[in-house]
């Protein structure tokens, strides 16, 4: 059966292959094929959690002559805590054989321009030079010709393939996209226009599969992506990416809620035809509340400069955040705001912050004779769960099916507040505190107070027998 | 066909096992209530799920529900002893039973009030009741005839006359309709109402008949035993679960009785009856082909009396609860950790912001000892719901001494106990917005984690309306009209109105969204 399908995939794959031949009448396509290829290759690396591991592997496109990696950040979610990722690898496919397999080292991720970058920790063993694929920033117009080269998924054996497409319009999103009338190699494929510029990367979307080690990696290729990233959006990473041990720090305003203002709201208040944000939420203590934004704020202005548009005021949110993502921590920004109708814009300088640790950056414990896992809060949680500012516990990140915690009715989520009638305070002092009355009374329940959906209950593990 | 036909049966059960704990694990934040709404099937029947081809299959159901009742009550009639109060079910006491009762049970047909699509309508559907006094009153459940807009009742003698709601109370899931009286004699209907009987002497195996009209089928007798008395649905696994029907929070207050009496959708409001023909309870819910629950008399006959007590011709009548807005928790394997003695105290699991206990300084984790030296002894979660009725009996607003246990100290604190409130808010609509919306009550204010219970809350929209328009999500919580504050459902109505009168163009709302305020324009057309 599922000889059946690699067959009937591969003749598939034939057939594009043969018909992009006939497209091309010059050599070109074979030309752009055989200068590109050297530079795409395959990222592996393998997430071990609590409840076991993973190899995950996608494309990437080298883009520096040490042997850097540029591939997307889905690769590399950022749930998944830097501690749990291991064994990286890229590997320099062979037209026979299998590929070269090279130890790697991640440099880390960039959410500015929702990429990941890994590197090379061995010489190839090709002894080949690296080829770096420089991209630039070429705006595609309606009815241009672009071109797409791409890593097929493993089941084919890594090969590159070639693909292309006419530009049919572009999108404003969060991100910027383009969007092509046939179709676009795979995720994360480089992009190039008729003179052979690259200029843009297959954008990664939940349809198609990231992953080219898994069987669904096979469905991209039969409906193959649609939608490209242009290079404007993400140039900004390869002059400044991030490096191993050195993450990016990004800057940090404090609003976790904004809308876009609809064109309803914009006329009622007099603001036209200019893009606008309103503040939802401010949190306390951070650069934005210290700079005196408040709720209902909206936003017209940065630095003097209109917001961008997007395509509908529901996207404007996310342009401003990305907007502000390319700023740096310390730097000043003036916001210009409307307090109330029909009074002139207040200026609002900013003095952004840094942005406070996440939860994948957060000590994590694992109980595993109970099957359960926790972290440290940090700041989002607090605002999330509306604790109050000095709350403090550990909160439940995994849980093993049918284990004694699961079965006791422990959720992921839960903030665990007490153990054993004892208030938690952080990470490490669960840890100690667990174990501890594990070896001190084996056969005694573990009883958690715990706060869920803002309603407390107490949850008490047996122990396993 | 025969084998066919149980497959298809136990298909069914299983299903609607499934649906019986799923509705249990599912802690899902809905618009309104707290998770599982369809914790199990309630026993209405309603035009929207009657299709053709399902009468084929209720009545094989009910051919071996038939044979299945046949069998039990031959058994019964064989072996059980004839001692009272447990009367078998003989042949000939089943016969006497059915011709005693069948002239007090009625078929209700309903059309209750329902909003959807931002519009105030109606759900048609079918249930059960049972007469209680000669003036013509028929006790049945609120999930029946609660919210009723139309009620019809169809008597033994298949006369139909009309009805009227007289109050209800979704906490028990009772209600009370009344027939009309003119009607009544001018058709010079003749009806008998049930005799009382008692549900705390009840025994599990002891032999009961279900009356009423599953699936429209009126005047449907089925026989079955008690399987259990004293039935909780408590889930130590969600302990803030409850149980709810529709939306509403349901069976606080009093434990079920569980039967295998076959019943149906349908069969919802109708009696169930012991072997002398005497009222023990009101068949409510069923979770299984054979696992089916009932509302014991005891407590319905005081629901009756608060109701009868408070109806006016203009109001309906209604049982009001004190709360002090505690969650409480069986102290079962808890007691040598909380250092109590067995069956001593009660755990306070959570202490609702906005309450009565919190603003006495009851503190979650603390030992419940006693209410006004009334004992608070809850090991087990069968004991939960009469520790729950016993604070919910006291008089709202009375001062009470609460005895509490936090660590090694015993604390006596006073609280005045509140009104208790149900999530689920007053509803209307607002026609030319196009939403429906409701009330913030304090319970739903808790419940969503809300800073206040200020201001009403979008339920429905009508797509194309200004409110759908102006992109209004259910859920949002409108806390400005036009600049000016909505403290509460009337104020709302006052604001919305005064903005028709005044054929304003532009109509600006202040939302509350999660935690974020928007501001959003509603277009009015012209």
């Amino acid at each position: 059966m599922n000889r059946m399908r690699q067959w009937t995939m591969l003749a598939m794959l034939i057939v594009i292959g043969v018909g992009a031949r006939w497209a091309a009448a010059d050599d070109t396509a074979q030309k752009l094929y055989d200068r590109v290829t050297p530079s795409l290759v395959v990222v592996q690396y393998v997430w071990q959690n609590e409840l076991g591991r993973n190899e995950l592997a996608g494309a990437g496109i080298v883009v520096s002559d040490d042997g850097l990696v540029a591939t997307s950040l889905g690769l590399f979610s950022t749930q998944i805590p830097d501690a749990q990722m291991k064994d990286f690898k890229i590997l320099i496919p062979r037209a026979n054989g299998e590929p070269d397999e090279l130890k790697a080292t991640f440099e880390g991720r960039d959410e500015r321009t929702n990429l990941a970058f890994l590197k090379a920790a061995e010489p190839r063993k090709d002894k080949k030079p690296w080829t770096p694929l420089k991209f630039e920033d070429v705006p595609a117009a309606i009815g241009d010709k672009i071109t797409s080269v791409g890593m097929l998924p493993k089941l084919v054996a890594y090969k590159t393939y070639y693909m292309e497409a006419t530009v049919a319009a572009t999108l404003r999103g969060d991100v910027p996209q383009v969007l092509v009338g046939e179709g676009l190699a795979a995720a994360s494929s480089p992009v190039f226009n008729a003179d052979g510029k690259a200029i843009g990367m297959v954008a990664v979307s939940q349809a198609q599969a990231l992953l080219i080690n898994k069987p669904e990696a096979l469905v991209s290729i039969q409906s193959p992506p649609k939608l490209y990233v242009p290079a404007s959006d993400f140039l900004i990473s390869f002059s400044d990416p991030p490096r191993a041990g050195h993450p990016l720090k990004l800057p940090w305003l404090g609003i976790p809620e904004m809308t876009g203002v609809a064109k309803a709201v914009a006329d009622d208040l007099g603001l036209g035809d200019e893009p606008a944000i309103q503040v939802g939420d401010v949190i306390e203590d951070t650069p934005a509340a210290k700079a005196g934004l408040k709720q209902g704020d909206i936003i017209v202005k940065v630095n003097g400069q209109p917001l961008e548009r997007g395509d509908q005021a529901q996207d404007l949110p996310g342009i401003f955040r990305r907007r502000m993502l390319r700023f740096k921590p310390g730097e000043k920004v003036t916001l210009s705001v409307l307090r109330d109708k029909g009074q002139p814009l207040t200026d609002i300088p900013v003095t952004l912050g840094e942005q406070p640790p996440q939860p994948d950056t957060a000590a994590r414990f694992w109980a595993d004779d109970m099957g359960f896992g926790v972290r440290d809060m940090v700041l989002i949680d607090n605002y999330v769960r509306k604790l109050a500012k000095d709350q403090k516990g550990v909160i439940v990140t995994v849980l093993r099916k049918s284990s004694a915690a699961e079965s006791a009715g422990l959720h992921q989520e839960d903030l665990i507040t007490q153990l054993n009638g004892q208030p938690v305070t952080d990470e490490a002092e669960f840890a100690k505190d667990y174990k501890a009355f594990r070896d001190d009374k084996p056969h005694e329940a573990v009883v958690l107070v715990v706060q869920r959906d803002g309603q407390e209950t107490t949850v008490r593990i047996e122990p396993p027998q | 066909m025969i084998a066919k036909w149980r497959d298809w049966l136990r298909r069914r059960l299983e299903f609607e096992i499934v649906h019986l704990r799923s509705g249990y694990l599912m802690h899902s934040k809905k618009l309104v209530g707290h998770g599982g709404q369809h914790t199990l099937v309630r026993i209405i029947n309603t035009f929207a799920g009657w299709r053709p081809g399902a009468l084929g299959r209720i009545i094989c159901c009910a051919a071996l529900a038939g044979m299945l009742a046949g069998c039990a009550a031959a058994q019964a009639g064989a072996d059980a002893p004839t001692t009272e109060p447990f009367p078998p079910a003989t042949p000939q006491a089943v016969v006497a039973v059915s011709k005693q009762i069948f002239p007090a049970v009625v078929r209700i047909d309903v059309a209750q009030e329902i909003y959807r699509d931002g519009k105030r309508t109606v759900q048609r559907g079918i249930g059960s009741g049972v007469i209680i006094d000669d003036d013509g009153h028929i006790l049945t459940n609120f999930h029946v005839a609660g919210r009723a807009a139309e009620l019809y009742v169809t008597l033994y003698t298949k006369e139909r006359v009309s009805a009227k709601l007289i109050g209800d109370d979704h906490w028990t899931d009772l209600a009370i309709i009344q027939m009309n009286a003119n009607e009544v004699k001018a058709k010079n209907i003749k009806f008998t109402h049930v005799e009382f009987g008692e549900s705390k002497t009840l025994i599990p195996g002891q032999d009961v008949m279900a009356i009423g009209t599953p699936f429209g089928l009126a005047r449907t007798m089925t026989l079955g035993t008690v399987s259990n008395s004293e039935r909780t649905f408590y889930d130590p696994n969600d302990p803030d679960g409850g149980m709810h029907i529709d939306e509403y929070e349901t069976g606080e207050f009093s434990n079920w009785i569980q039967m295998d009496t076959p019943i149906n959708p349908g069969n919802s409001g109708g009696p169930l009856v012991d072997m002398t023909g005497k009222l023990i309870g009101i068949n409510t819910r069923g979770g299984g082909q054979n696992l089916n629950f009932a509302i014991p008399v005891d407590t319905a006959k005081e629901v009756i009396a608060k109701i009868l007590a408070t109806a006016t011709p203009e109001k309906k009548g209604r049982v009001d609860r004190s709360d002090l807005g505690i969650d409480l928790m069986p102290l079962q394997d808890l007691e040598a950790f909380y250092s109590v003695d067995i069956n001593h105290g009660v755990l306070v699991n959570n202490v609702e912001r906005l309450g009565a206990a919190e603003k006495a300084g009851v503190k979650s984790q603390d030992i419940l000892l006693s209410v006004d030296n009334k004992p608070t002894n809850v090991r087990f979660p069968e004991e939960l719901a009469p520790t729950r009725k016993m604070i919910a009996d006291i008089p709202i607003g009375t001062t009470v001494e609460l005895t509490v246990k936090r660590g090694k100290q015993i604390l006596h604190l006073t609280a005045v106990t509140l009104k208790l409130q149900s999530a689920v808010g007053e509803e209307k609509e607002y026609k030319d917005w196009g939403i429906s919306a409701r009330e913030v009550t304090r319970a739903y204010a808790n419940e969503q984690q809300l800073d206040d219970a200020q201001g009403v809350v979008v339920t429905t929209m009508s797509g194309g309306y200004p409110a759908a328009e102006a992109e209004l999500e259910p859920g949002d919580i409108i806390r400005e009209v036009d600049g000016k504050p909505v403290t509460d459902l009337d104020e709302f109505t006052k604001l919305y109105d005064e903005s028709r009168k005044s054929n304003e163009k532009n109509v600006l709302l202040n939302i509350q969204r999660g935690r974020a305020r928007i501001s959003a324009v509603l277009k009015m057309a012209d």
